[in-house]
């Protein structure tokens, strides 16, 4: 039987350690949370070079999207580009296949065609707003195992803050249950619930 | 003798008031972290609502006016009771004399066309449901035509630095239990570690 002393204490420990662990990530995320709703108030100056690379690649094919992907892994060996690959608008209305490697601070965009002969590869430098930003919405697994890990460490920060309301809320009420913390606790409990039901049921 | 650290008078009620702040802070900004738990993982794992797509139309009283097409888009928002926000770039006037435009906001999106002579107004409501509008309101700015997301919005920022403030005065109302000091240390620097080395690895 676990006594409420035991809870309490568990309680606290969880709080405590996951604060801990997580320290630094959770001011990482409330610092480019707030730079990606502020994003004006931070300077952003992309710089970009292009130049032509050796690639070979079938014209006929770029039209063909079950041949996509392994063209993008193959350009990520020869060309040891490295990033998540983003395929979504590949085709453009020319006829050129763009292949983006989308990384946190840079985005390497390989354009293959029209015709033989035209692969051409752009960097672009991403600002330093834009990086933040970046930062702030990384998530998803696929890309590779450091995105598997960042994902995991991603779900473990949103367990962690579901963890600190409702650890934080019986701490208090174990600790303190007064009457200004009550009424806070209803206000922001209220306002929340209200603002999630009118975005939801309002048209 | 003078007292051992931390434990003189001044810093006993400093820590003492930080830890109250601590915890009323933590119940203001309670509701918002859960959002931002549930949001996080719903982004991670790209957790959508189901779609529910409705048709309608509206014919106004006296024709929607404006000096750009920003204004007229806008105009025709508020002519047609719709809260949320026009991203300019996503207005088109089409060759037909047609005006297209979209109206979004947390978990809804309004897919807009208005006649050539500004009267009629053809609408695709897209309705993404509550866990949409729970990523949408993870980072939300206020929309237009709907007060109270301006509150809202000032309730994102205040939980931002709330959490700043969390993580600052938990550490510093901890850190003086020298006992558990040690592996208090080791647990912040292993999060950072995995923290830095995730980010850096995908910089």
């Amino acid at each position: 039987m676990v006594t409420q002393q035991q809870l309490r204490r568990w309680t606290r420990d969880a709080h405590l350690v996951a604060a801990l662990v997580l320290a630094t990530t959770l001011l990482g995320y409330a610092f480019t949370g707030f730079a990606e709703v502020h994003n004006r108030w931070f300077p952003d100056n992309p710089t970009s070079t292009r130049e032509p690379v050796a690639f070979d690649y079938h014209p006929s094919s770029l039209d063909d999207p079950e041949t996509w992907q392994t063209t993008a892994a193959r350009a990520a060996g020869e060309l040891a580009l490295a990033g998540r690959i983003h395929l979504r608008d590949a085709l453009k209305p020319d006829g050129s296949l763009h292949i983006q490697f989308r990384r946190l601070a840079h985005i390497d965009t390989l354009s293959l065609g029209p015709g033989p002969d035209r692969a051409i590869l752009e960097r672009k430098e991403l600002g330093f707003a834009h990086i933040l930003g970046n930062l702030h919405q990384l998530h998803g697994s696929d890309g590779g195992p450091a995105y598997r890990i960042a994902a995991l460490w991603l779900d473990f920060t949103g367990v962690a803050m579901i963890l600190f309301s409702f650890s934080g809320i019986a701490l208090w009420f174990w600790l303190k249950a007064d009457l200004l913390g009550a009424v806070i606790l209803a206000m922001s409990t209220l306002f929340t619930i209200f603002g999630v039901a009118a975005m939801t049921l309002a048209n | 003798m003078g007292a051992p650290n931390g434990t003189s008078s001044v810093n006993i009620r400093l820590r003492r008031w930080l830890l109250d702040w601590h915890m009323y802070v933590g119940l203001l900004c309670a509701p918002y972290f859960v959002l931002y738990g549930v949001s996080t993982i719903a982004f991670n794992h790209d957790i959508s609502g189901e779609l529910e797509v409705s048709y309608w139309e509206r014919t106004l009283s006296a024709p929607v006016t404006g000096e750009n097409r920003l204004e007229r888009a806008r105009a025709t928002r508020r002519a047609i009771g719709i809260g949320g926000n026009v991203p300019p770039w996503r207005i088109e006037n089409r060759p037909d004399g047609t005006l297209h435009f979209f109206i979004s906001r947390p978990g809804r999106a309004y897919d807009v066309v208005v006649s050539a002579d500004g009267r009629q107004v053809r609408v695709r409501e897209s309705d993404w449901g509550l866990v949409r509008v729970l990523r949408g309101m993870h980072g939300a700015v206020a929309s237009d035509g709907i007060p109270w997301t301006t509150v809202w919005a000032l309730y994102t920022d205040v939980s931002i630095v709330g959490l700043f403030f969390a993580v600052a005065s938990g550490l510093y109302v901890w850190w003086p239990k020298n006992r558990k000091r040690a592996w208090g240390a080791s647990a912040i620097a292993a999060g950072s570690a995995v923290c830095v080395l995730v980010w850096s690895w995908l910089w």
